[in-house]
């Protein structure tokens, strides 16, 4: 069953080198609440920070809505968020 | 500012699939802190008086944020009666309501849409819900839509 190994490994907890400093934030918080098996942190505002796009796949979101997957996601970056204009937020639980 | 294109451009493309249930109620047990009981019962009113509730930033003809634009683009291609069967307020216009609806659902983005009462999310999930049905079968619940007639072949 190596397909369903790969798809339940917990990406890694070191941001990837090519994120610039607020991405590496957000992402190492994501990480260490959700332990995702997908996690993409993306500034989307053009470097200023004000706009992000993030995709979070994760056990933590199974048999939540999607309304609830996005609190939690939301409820752990409560503080940067609002210093956003906006955030772009997709969410999954890990199959 | 491509991801307003991506939003409009996806808005446009319902797929076929069907995905999650409804939005829970919205948590107001800690929204105690600046929501004020005077902001709270015009929220209260607001979105138990009218079955399609949208806080937003700006007016439905001329919304002044992306995300705002796409869920009025969603709504008007669903085809809601924009000057009818939504009421919608202006953030921009009102400080107060503007902290109070993001205690009030517990939620820390605008636009907030509501349906009947419940809050039903923002722009990520109307966007989503518009590409996988689920949001016209919920549309078409509340009235808020018409069900597509097919045409009769005229003679």
């Amino acid at each position: 069953m190596t397909h369903l190994r790969f798809n339940s490994t917990v990406v890694s907890s070191t941001p990837p080198a090519s994120l610039n400093e607020g991405e590496k934030h957000l992402y190492s918080k994501l990480f260490e609440k959700f332990q995702p098996t997908k996690l993409i942190v993306e500034d989307i505002s053009g470097g200023c920070g004000s706009m992000y796009q993030v995709e979070v796949v994760s056990s933590a979101f199974k048999d939540l809505n999607m309304v609830k997957q996005h609190r939690l996601v939301n409820e752990t970056l409560k503080e940067e968020i609002k210093g956003m204009h906006g955030i772009r937020l997709t969410t999954k639980a890990t199959a | 500012m491509n991801f307003l294109r991506s939003a409009s451009s996806l808005a446009l493309r319902p797929s076929s699939h069907i995905l999650t249930r409804r939005a829970a109620l919205p948590a107001t047990s800690f929204a105690v802190r600046h929501l004020s009981d005077s902001t709270k019962k015009t929220i209260e009113d607001a979105i138990t008086q009218n079955k399609l509730v949208v806080f937003m930033k700006g007016t439905p003809h001329a919304p002044q944020c992306g995300f705002s634009r796409a869920v009025m683009q969603i709504l008007s291609v669903q085809g809601v009666d924009m000057d009818g069967a939504l009421k919608s307020f202006n953030i921009l216009a009102d400080e107060e309501l503007r902290s109070g609806i993001k205690e009030y659902s517990s939620w820390p983005t605008i636009p907030q849409v509501y349906i009947n009462g419940e809050f039903v999310g923002g722009c990520d999930i109307m966007l989503n819900m518009h590409q996988s049905g689920e949001l016209e079968k919920l549309l078409l619940k509340e009235g808020l839509i018409e069900p597509e007639v097919e045409e009769s072949p005229r003679a």
